[in-house]
């Protein structure tokens, strides 16, 4: 179980690297005049977030796109994540919440928020929230560089962001959700429950995928004509 | 050895009469020749004198030559009874003819039965005639011969029937005359059945086996065909006694085969070991050859089965190479029980790594599990720490809850007093606890990556011995199934079972007996007793023979010489009674060379001297008894033949014995005979 402090640290690199411009009209708002950027929704944050926390999945996402694309990098990327220790060292599992991979954010961002790195709007009527947007200020960011020049740590944090943030570019929340519940364990997971791992299998995948791509061109071709 | 003891073991006087008692004694020099037989026939075959009784007593041959006894054979008495047919006096006939010693002549024309008296008498004394002629035969009821044997009186009596003997008695009688008028026993006269016989045929064997007896002769045996033995009975003496006709060319005895002439020669002149020199020495060829015979057939055999066991232990070894080079062929050398052993000795030895390395996995991956624990958890612990440093270290700015901006008395008060600006609780900025948080993770991760090193580096050794122990196995394996393949084979089966075959043939061909054991050394011993019997005897014979052989080359020349053979310078004859003549010049020839007159003289002079020499060295010899038959043939002249009577009659009126001699010359025999000497038929008529 992660901390508090923690988890701060990690949804603001996200926020930092994961974030998309705000403009002026945003920053006119109260409270975002400082505002640099912006992750909109909390099911995206919570997504990319699920993926920073869990790089089997990450990497079993990387493969499923890879089977599709076949793009040799998103194999590469997934081999480097499986081949190290990663999915057993950098794994912090979250509980599995009725929409998906949840975990309350609200601390680590009352946590960001007490201290003026990043602010928290909610859109829609009084009776229901329609969806939080989630802003960097400028000193959440500055802090963010900070942290990531004094304590190396955390530039494994910045790395995976990006990582993240590309597999699921120009994916809404909603998609990412979906895809992530193609993950069997995932799915099978009871409410509430750790969401078990799947580097296991991922790497099994892996394996397969690579001896594939060792054989001949020709047994490639075929294979992505079979797919098609 | 006992000396002699009775009257029967006397040797012949020098004189003529049979009845005679024996006078003088030359048994001594015998007597310990004989002593000493046994002993000196021990040495020269190297055992003891008892093997040598042995072997003897084995064959049932005395050691000690007792002498013959007197072979005094006389005629007395010839009676013919029965009823003659034919155009010559034909009718009942019953005719004695009387015989006394000395010559005495048969005379009578041509075919008047003078030849046949002297077939009558073989008849009776030799058991069947010898050239009867059948006619004759058929005229006869009785014929009766009386003869002393050795002083005996001994009756003959035999029943014709036909011409064929239908009863046959021999008779005996103390003296001689007792005898005369009967044809059946006689208590009173002391007259007594010696034999009696209901056919020509056991007659015959009958007067054999009993002449010999009384003679003291022993029937010849010589080898036959190497392995057995051929006999001659009495048959073969009586010839020696019934002259043959002018013509014949054998010296003495009518058959030239088996050395018989030399046989008679030497029984006649009683070599002392003559008869047991004859008996040691076929038995001694007999068994030689059949020794000789079991050797061959045994060297036969043996190299037959070494011949075998060759031609078996070629094919065998050609059966191995066969066998070899086809599993060679097929890929290994060792058997296919090695390596199967082999092959389940790894498969054990792998299940047992397989056992170990799984255990080692299985703590390497939790050595490397609890590694990875211990670096999450520091670097959670210390991102942890610098989080909430960081955060310590920013200045409240809004309420997380309200967010509205931290007043800056809140600030102050947060700052001097420790007071959550937010919340008012004291804050906690002492960060000991967390240092040590992170050291202790800090050794618990070194604590385990050291464990995981061992334990890697044994699961290493563990899962590199497996792969080793597997990699040799699957070899094994492989060669274990080629092998078995190459078994499976049909020609490597069919070698396989060949090389059975042949070492299980090779196993049961068994090794042939070595000659060897009681039997073998029994069997050397007694030929080797026989070998040097025959070597003891044959020197007697021959050292004894010099001297007798010497005095009867002379008898026989002095003799011829007075029978007209004037031109005689010698005579020889050696033991195989080959004979040879000088006549005055130089000129030698053979006895077979001479001319028939010559022949009748020297075989006449032959039985003479045999009598004249037995009698001057006090050996028994000849019976003494001469028939023969028409000496005035063709080839004889008369001058020769008058000369021949004169001294015929002269010497056998000398020694004593009895000469009985057909003719058809009466003016001869009126010349040198008297009438008793005489048994004269009127010329023309029937002799009886």
């Amino acid at each position: 179980m992660t901390s508090r402090e923690q988890d701060a640290v990690r949804i603001l690199l996200l926020l930092d690297g994961a974030g998309e411009p705000v403009d002026d009209t945003e920053r006119a708002l109260p409270g975002l005049s400082r505002a640099v950027c912006v992750v909109r929704t909390t099911v995206r944050l919570q997504k990319l977030d699920f993926w920073l926390r869990n790089p089997d999945y990450l990497a079993d996402e990387l493969l499923n796109d890879y089977e599709t694309s076949r793009e040799e990098p998103l194999l590469t990327m997934a081999a480097s994540i499986l081949d190290s220790e990663e999915p057993e060292v950098r794994r912090y599992p979250m509980l599995r919440h009725k929409f998906g991979a949840w975990e309350n954010i609200d601390n680590a961002m009352a946590v960001l928020r007490g201290a003026g790195l990043a602010a928290r709007k909610r859109r829609g009527t009084i009776e229901r929230v329609r969806q939080s947007d989630f802003y960097l200020l400028e000193e959440g960011r500055r802090v963010a560089r900070d942290i990531v020049a004094a304590e190396p740590v955390f530039q494994y944090y910045v790395e995976r962001v990006d990582l993240v943030v590309r597999l699921a570019d120009g994916l809404g929340g909603t998609q990412l959700k979906k895809r992530q519940y193609l993950q069997r364990e995932y799915a099978d997971t009871p409410l509430r429950e750790h969401i078990s791992t799947v580097a296991p299998r991922a790497r099994a995948r892996l394996a397969a995928l690579q001896a594939d791509l060792a054989g001949s061109s020709e047994a490639v071709a075929t294979l992505q004509g079979e797919q098609q | 050895m006992t000396g002699p003891t009775g009257d029967d073991q006397h040797t012949p006087s020098p004189g003529v009469d049979a009845d005679s008692p024996a006078k003088g004694s030359v048994q001594e020099p015998l007597a310990s020749g004989e002593a000493l037989l046994d002993t000196r026939i021990a040495a020269r075959a190297k055992v003891t004198a008892d093997q040598v009784r042995d072997v003897f007593a084995t064959y049932g041959w005395p050691l000690v030559f007792t002498p013959a006894r007197p072979r005094a054979l006389r005629l007395v008495r010839l009676r013919m009874a029965g009823v003659r047919a034919g155009k010559i006096a034909p009718g009942a006939f019953d005719t004695t003819l009387s015989f006394t010693t000395g010559l005495t002549a048969l005379v009578a024309s041509n075919f008047r039965g003078k030849t046949s008296v002297l077939e009558l008498i073989t008849w009776c004394l030799r058991g069947t005639p010898r050239e009867l002629q059948s006619g004759v035969r058929g005229w006869l009821n009785h014929l009766d011969l009386d003869i002393t044997v050795a002083g005996q009186p001994l009756g003959f009596r035999l029943d014709i029937d036909d011409g064929v003997i239908s009863s046959a008695t021999v008779l005996t009688a103390p003296v001689a005359s007792a005898l005369c008028d009967t044809r059946v026993p006689d208590p009173a006269q002391q007259v007594t059945v010696l034999l009696q016989a209901t056919s020509e045929q056991s007659y015959a064997e009958l007067v054999a086996n009993l002449m010999l007896d009384r003679l003291d002769l022993s029937q010849m045996v010589n080898t036959l065909n190497e392995t057995s033995t051929q006999t001659h009975g009495w048959p073969a003496y009586f010839a020696a006694l019934y002259l043959g006709s002018a013509s014949t060319k054998i010296l003495l005895g009518d058959q030239k085969m088996s050395g018989l002439p030399g046989r008679l020669l030497q029984v006649f002149l009683d070599l002392p070991a003559a008869a047991a020199l004859t008996r040691v020495k076929t038995a001694h060829d007999v068994r030689r050859n059949e020794a000789q015979a079991r050797r061959a057939e045994r060297e036969r055999e043996a190299a037959q089965r070494s011949e075998e066991r060759t031609r078996i232990e070629a094919e065998l070894e050609a059966a191995r190479a066969r066998l070899a080079e086809l599993t060679a062929a097929a890929g290994h050398h060792g058997s296919l029980t090695d390596l199967a052993r082999e092959a389940a000795r790894l498969a054990g030895q792998v299940a047992d790594a397989r056992v170990v390395n799984d255990d080692a996995q299985r703590a390497e991956q939790s050595a490397r599990i609890d590694r990875q624990r211990a670096a999450k958890r520091l670097a959670d612990v210390r991102e942890s720490k610098i989080a909430r440093a960081l955060f310590q270290g920013l200045d409240p700015d809004a309420c997380p809850r309200c967010d509205q901006a931290i007043t800056t008395d809140r600030r102050y008060r947060e700052h001097d007093s420790h007071a959550c600006a937010v919340c008012d609780r004291p804050v906690a900025t002492d960060d000991a606890e967390a240092a040590e948080v992170i050291a202790e993770a800090e050794d618990r991760l070194a604590a385990a990556v050291e464990a995981e090193r061992q334990v890697r580096a044994h699961a290493e050794s563990t899962r590199d011995r497996l792969s080793t122990l597997t990699a040799a196995l699957t070899a094994a394996d492989e060669l274990l199934r080629n092998a078995q393949a190459a078994t499976e084979l049909p020609e490597v089966v069919q070698a396989q079972q060949r090389v059975w075959r042949l070492e299980g043939a090779l196993e049961v061909l068994p090794d042939l007996p070595s000659p060897g054991g009681d039997d073998a050394a029994n069997e050397a011993v007694t030929l080797r007793v026989l070998d040097a019997a025959v070597k003891v005897l044959e020197a007697d014979n021959k050292n004894a023979a010099v001297a007798l052989f010497a005095d009867l080359e002379r008898e026989v020349a002095d003799l011829s010489r007075r029978f007209g053979m004037l031109s005689l310078e010698n005579v020889r004859i050696d033991r195989a009674a080959r004979l040879q003549v000088t006549q005055d010049g130089g000129g030698k020839d053979w006895f077979s060379d001479c001319n028939p007159g010559a022949r009748l003289r020297l075989r006449i002079a032959l039985v003479i001297a045999l009598l004249r020499v037995g009698a001057a060295h006090g050996v028994s010899t000849h019976p003494g008894l001469v028939m023969i038959d028409s000496p005035k043939a063709e080839e004889v002249q008369d001058l020769d033949a008058t000369v021949l009577f004169r001294e015929l009659a002269a010497i056998a009126g000398e020694q004593g014995i009895q000469v009985v001699i057909t003719t058809r010359d009466y003016d001869l025999v009126h010349t040198v005979l008297d009438a008793k000497h005489t048994i004269e038929a009127i010329e023309n008529e029937p002799l009886w």
